[in-house]
């Protein structure tokens, strides 16, 4: 395989032929590792709405059904004075702040509030000009993320 | 003010980062919501051996790296990063020469073309980088006069508590000069490798008030120009991420060189800070 020379100094030996192929071969192996990662990931990942993601330690899953997320992209108006968005792809605190401060450009939308541990976003909407369905998703989805269902509170 | 005084103002307020889920020298297949800008601000301070065929015994360059992010569309980012840098060359038996100026610019577009967001936390994200080295007009050796095409890609993966970047660009160079190369800056075209694992320290798991993450980082970074020069370094690192501003410190150091064209990396430091607004 591939072996690292590990000094901290200047090495200036073998010809350019070997240079080329010794590089080229780092840069092989470096692609194989990320590959190979990669592949491992991908094979633990499904899709939304099944929700078969597996991470180990913490894996958030949102069990949700095909009409959940179908119901999730309607053109229908929030009847309620809250929601609870349950979004996928919330991976750390400086992505899931996208989502606030788009969410609370919305009309009809205020305090957006970001739940990493359960992935959920939960805001409350005016009664007198409720946003749909599909406007949030939209915002979320430009925000970068996957609305799955649109829970809403009385 | 003058350009020194301008300088070393700008390495002082350097702070600096990157986007979310992203180490310091590794691209990730994040980016800021459309009409969100992102902030960041880096200092480094490279410190390089003897560059080949010369008298110089040792080159430390001290750097000030200003990015801006701006989400355009869903899925498409503007990238412009501003490198203002302090090259200091030690010269055997010479006083040391001081130089100092802004270096090539780096204009790109990010497509996140691929998105599977799995889970609340889990995601696989992929984007293509097109864009280009351009000239800074600087004149005094740290600016190539040249325009140079980037094309490139990276992957972002995060599972948990780990995170994943792999990214890999290929710079098409028309312009530089051999003479300035650190890696990259000289005539021949590069491609440049950087791999990304993050460890999520804290919090094991994210609470309903959790507001920020500590992180672990280690990098591989690596550069092979046309004319046969080849380096690999690795990149340890800490990285903290709040809701609306992250920082992060890290070292990087070699660990595989054939260089007969440019200097050898000792080491290199690095402090930043990003902010999302």
């Amino acid at each position: 395989m591939v072996s690292f020379n590990a000094s901290f100094g200047s090495t200036r030996s073998g010809s350019a032929v070997g240079r080329h192929r010794r590089g080229l071969s780092v840069l092989a192996a470096t692609g194989l590792v990320a590959a190979l990662v990669l592949g491992g990931c991908a094979a633990g990942s499904g899709s939304v709405a099944s929700a078969s993601a597996n991470s180990g330690e913490e894996s958030v899953v949102h069990n949700v059904s095909e009409s959940d997320v179908k119901a999730a992209h309607a053109e229908t108006p929030i009847a309620g004075k809250r929601a609870v968005l349950w979004v996928n792809g919330l991976g750390c605190p400086l992505c899931a702040t996208n989502i606030d401060l788009v969410l609370a450009r919305v009309k009809g939308v205020s305090n957006v509030k970001v739940d990493l541990s359960s992935g959920k976003v939960s805001l409350d909407v005016d009664p007198a000009s409720p946003p749909t369905s599909a406007r949030l998703a939209k915002v979320v989805e430009d925000s970068g993320f996957t609305l799955v269902k649109v829970e809403v509170l009385q | 003010m003058n350009r020194s005084a301008a300088s070393c103002l700008a390495l002082l307020v350097s702070a600096g980062g990157a986007m979310a889920q992203e180490a310091m020298y590794t691209a990730a297949a994040t980016m800021p919501a459309p009409g969100l800008f992102v902030l960041r601000q880096q200092a480094h301070l490279f410190s390089y051996g003897t560059r080949p065929n010369t008298t110089n015994t040792r080159t430390d360059v001290y750097e000030s790296m200003t990015s801006l992010a701006y989400g355009v569309v869903r899925d498409v980012s503007l990238n412009l990063d501003v490198p203002t840098a302090i090259k200091v060359k030690h010269i055997a038996g010479q006083d040391s020469d001081h130089d100092q100026g802004i270096e090539d610019l780096d204009l790109m577009l990010k497509w996140r073309f691929y998105k599977d967001d799995s889970g609340g936390v889990d995601t696989v994200r992929a984007a293509l980088i097109g864009g280009a080295k351009v000239a800074s007009g600087d004149d005094d050796g740290f600016s190539s006069q040249t325009v140079s095409p980037m094309l490139g890609g990276v992957i972002t993966v995060v599972r948990g508590r780990h995170g994943f970047n792999q990214d890999l660009f290929y710079i098409l160079t028309t312009g530089g000069d051999e003479a300035d190369n650190l890696g990259g800056e000289g005539l021949a075209d590069a491609l440049r490798h950087n791999t990304a694992y993050l460890y999520r320290l804290a919090p094991d798991r994210y609470a309903a008030d959790s507001v920020a993450a500590w992180y672990a980082t280690i990098e591989l970074n690596g550069i092979y120009e046309t004319n046969g020069d080849y380096e690999l370094r690795w990149s340890p690192g800490l990285m903290y991420e709040g809701r609306r501003w992250g920082a992060e410190i890290m070292a990087q150091f070699p660990l595989s060189h054939s260089l007969d064209h440019r200097p050898e990396l000792d080491f290199a430091l690095g402090f930043g800070v990003r902010f999302l607004f």
